[in-house]
């Protein structure tokens, strides 16, 4: 019932997406400018972990993936 | 104002026709019913988790709040992100031992994983209690949402209760394979309708979204960054995304959906990119602040705000054409519908089987259950409907617990698919101690340490009440475990 390999490698892809939200990093974070894509610094940070949080779930996809490849 | 109208209204009668045709080659069953015979690939499994996501809180709460409180608005898109993560783990076991193992709901993994009848009996009690004031929300956030858009033209009520008439025929017809294919009309209209306005408001207003920071930031200076204009800070944030995305697939509605996923491969697909519809909540947010930057330069439009949550219907009817009202109307509406049906399909589903069946008459037989779910869609409909019109504030308490409250069914879950070591006495002393610290802080006045959200507080409590509970108390059978380690290998 524990972790697989490949889960607990996904495990880190979450662990970032986490710490994209966490003090230190919102504290970074949290300004208005600069003002990217018409809207301030901390809603471009939040909208921009969106596309980061897919590439990081396509990364554990492809090793979940492999994974299952090499259990069959 | 006819052209708004027909436009909500419309919309209404195409949706309810699809959703009474989806069922209609489908033979009646229990796992037929609710769902969906587990059959749903990604793209109609994507459309129902992202309709059932977004609700009327996309449409009238995401706008209020950026337009009263301001930039803490953020964690919506926080906690998505990291529940979307979590889901990545957590969804294909649920889908595999929901396949494997027959379970229908939520509580009936619970019950079989922890080897307590009540104990699923307790889940699915909880899971209906918290349901239903969240139900009842939508419903009020529905008629609230054609009232508006109508300008006035439809009372709340009347809308109410057309809307849900509505809802009861295709959920009760066709179950959950209805709210899928009616899902995937109401993601293309929230989709429209979401996306457009947040391009529409700031270039009519201020002519682009340039003017809207530099006005906020001059006369609301504190309404940009964190703490925003209402002091939510960074840790208020933090903790808040945290206990969300972690609560968020404890909804019995939202948890039973990963069942009709035809499998773990479409979970693992929707985990990659259902991520990126919470991206057409930015848009609505920008509306928000729009309207906050206008009311602060024209006394006169700030007179028409009658409460944040209508800031943005209220500024489109009065300032756009109906055409575009009726249609953000019938996106709203059809927000607040898709979340409704869900909800009441589960609640039915969680009455039926977990309550009444598992806990009273165990010898009922699996279609006299799905009939009685089936039974159950409208009274629990009018239940919610009736307590929406006649007491609107009755159920205001619980609505507020009821993320944390729900959260609280974390450990069980996400123990109970990865671990071994947690007994039944344990999870139920977690539970309960989890439940019983988020009501101490909500309602009884005991300080939360350092200002984190109750459910958060509830959970550490929880989680510690487990491990500890569990280390001196008799362990799950080797078989139960046996069994597990077997299905999810």
């Amino acid at each position: 019932m524990g972790l697989s390999r490949g889960e607990r490698k996904v495990l880190w892809c979450f662990a970032l997406i986490v710490a994209g939200y966490m003090p230190p990093v919102l504290n970074l974070a949290n300004r208005v400018s600069p003002v990217i894509l018409g809207v301030p610094f901390i809603l471009f940070w939040s909208g921009l972990m969106v596309p980061i949080t897919t590439c990081l779930m396509t990364y554990a996809y492809i090793v979940r993936e492999k994974e299952d490849g090499e259990n069959r | 104002m006819t052209i708004s109208i027909a436009i909500i209204f419309g919309w209404l009668i195409v949706t309810t026709i699809v959703g009474v045709l989806a069922g209609r080659n489908q033979a009646f069953s229990m796992e037929n019913y609710f769902v969906g015979g587990r059959s749903f690939g990604t793209f109609l499994f994507y459309t129902t988790a992202a309709a059932e996501i977004y609700s009327a809180f996309a449409f009238l709460g995401l706008a209020g709040w950026a337009y009263s409180k301001g930039m803490s608005i953020v964690y919506a898109m926080a906690y998505g992100s990291i529940a979307y993560g979590l889901y990545f783990f957590i969804g294909p076991r649920i889908n595999r031992l929901g396949s494997r193992l027959k379970y229908i709901s939520q509580p009936d993994f619970i019950a079989d994983r922890y080897e307590s009848r009540w104990l699923g009996v307790f889940v699915a009690f909880i899971g209906v209690i918290f349901s239903i004031p969240y139900l009842q929300l939508q419903i009020m956030g529905a008629g609230m949402i054609v009232q508006l858009a109508s300008g006035g033209a439809i009372s709340w009520q009347i809308a109410v209760i057309i809307s849900f008439i509505a809802a009861v025929i295709f959920v009760y017809v066709s179950g959950l394979r209805g709210i899928g294919w009616t899902n995937f009309l109401q993601a293309i209209i929230m989709l429209f309708g979401m996306v457009s306005i947040g391009f529409i408001f700031p270039n009519k207003f201020f002519g682009g979204t340039a003017k809207v920071w530099e006005i906020l930031q001059e006369i609301k200076p504190n309404h940009l960054t964190l703490p925003d204009s209402a002091g939510l800070g960074i840790f208020w944030v933090a903790s808040v995304s945290l206990i969300c995305g972690l609560g968020f697939w404890m909804w019995p509605h939202i948890f039973t959906a990963t069942y009709a996923a035809k499998s773990e491969k479409v979970v693992r697909r929707n985990a990659t990119i259902l991520p990126l519809y919470s991206l057409t909540m930015i848009p609505i947010m920008v509306v928000g602040f729009t309207c906050a930057a206008k009311a602060g330069v024209d006394p006169s439009f700030a007179g028409t705000i009658t409460k944040p949550d209508h800031a943005m219907l209220i500024a489109l009817v009065n300032n756009f054409p109906p055409l575009l009202a009726g249609f953000i109307g019938a996106g709203g509406l059809a927000a607040s519908i898709s979340t409704s049906s869900g909800l009441i399909l589960t609640s039915s589903n969680l009455m039926a089987r977990n309550v009444i069946q598992k806990g009273f008459m165990p010898e009922m037989e699996d279609m006299a259950v799905a009939k009685l779910g089936r039974a159950l869609v409208p009274v629990l409909t009018v239940l919610a409907v009736l307590l929406a019109i006649f007491a609107p504030s009755m159920l205001v308490s619980l609505l507020l617990v009821g993320y944390s409250g729900v959260t609280q069914f974390f450990p069980a879950v996400f123990l109970g698919l990865f671990s071994k070591w947690p007994t039944k006495a344990g999870i139920v002393t977690g539970l309960l101690a989890g439940l019983a610290t988020v009501v101490a802080i909500k309602f009884m006045g005991v300080p939360s340490p350092m200002g984190l959200h109750e459910g958060f507080v509830g959970l550490i409590v929880n989680f510690a009440v487990v491990m500890v509970v569990s280390s001196f108390t008799p362990k799950i059978s080797p078989s139960t475990i046996d069994r597990f380690e077997s299905t999810l290998r």
